[in-house]
């Protein structure tokens, strides 16, 4: 079993309108950092309306499970990141047999 | 969002940027799971209606947590009588709707020579 974690919202922390080279995804020990930096795309000298957040952005989530950080995938599709953390060996639950006598 | 009670369905609103030139208007709205397919696009009666249609993923694991809005986009826009309807663009990239919304020739400046 593994845990999936979307990071992304129409909040501010979003990584949507980035490359994929612009993303930085960093495990260390229990805790997984998403930052990047958006920059603006426009150039217009006249009006200019804005909602959009630009600039650097960072995240951080503590993982409830230690995870296998050989095993960790990350994709980037339509503005959303998917970060796929599939728990270590050692985490899972294991069956044991009893012999009763 | 308005509760979702009688089957209306919900909406989210995308945030835009709007940019303004001598050629017309350029809408960039964040619609991040939104992929070209899932786009709607429509002008009527002097309204243009964006709608982005986010892919369902299927859930794989047990959700545990949830910040993103499952619901689709929309925002509706009045679009000013200078701007040519039939000469909208729009293409999604990463989840940005850029919408180009071009003046009609008659009413962008135009430098007059004099005889």
């Amino acid at each position: 079993m593994s845990i999936k974690t979307k990071i992304n919202s129409s909040s501010s922390r979003s990584c949507h309108g980035l490359k994929k080279e612009e993303i930085e995804i960093l495990l260390h020990d229990a805790t997984l950092t998403i930052s990047g930096e958006r920059k603006h795309e426009g150039s217009s000298e006249q009006g200019f309306f804005t909602e959009r957040f630009y600039g650097k952005f960072q995240r951080s989530l503590t993982l409830p499970t230690p995870v296998d950080p050989g095993k960790v995938k990350a994709s980037y599709r339509d503005g959303l990141l998917q970060v796929v953390l599939p728990k270590a060996e050692e985490a899972k639950p294991k069956q044991i047999e009893v012999d009763l006598k | 969002m308005t509760p979702n009670e009688d089957h209306r369905p919900a909406f989210v609103t995308p945030l835009v940027d709007i940019e303004t030139t001598d050629e017309g208007y350029v809408i960039r709205a964040e619609m991040p799971g939104v992929e070209k397919g899932g786009l709607e696009l429509t002008v009527d009666n002097g309204e243009l209606t964006m709608l982005g249609h986010r892919k369902q993923t299927e859930l794989t694991a047990e959700l545990i947590y949830r910040e993103i809005q499952p619901h689709d986009f929309r925002r509706v826009y009045e679009l000013d009588p200078s701007i040519d309807t039939t000469k909208l663009g729009a293409k999604i990239d990463a989840g940005i709707l850029t919408v180009t919304l071009p003046k009609a020739e008659t009413v962008k400046p135009r430098k007059i020579s004099v005889q």
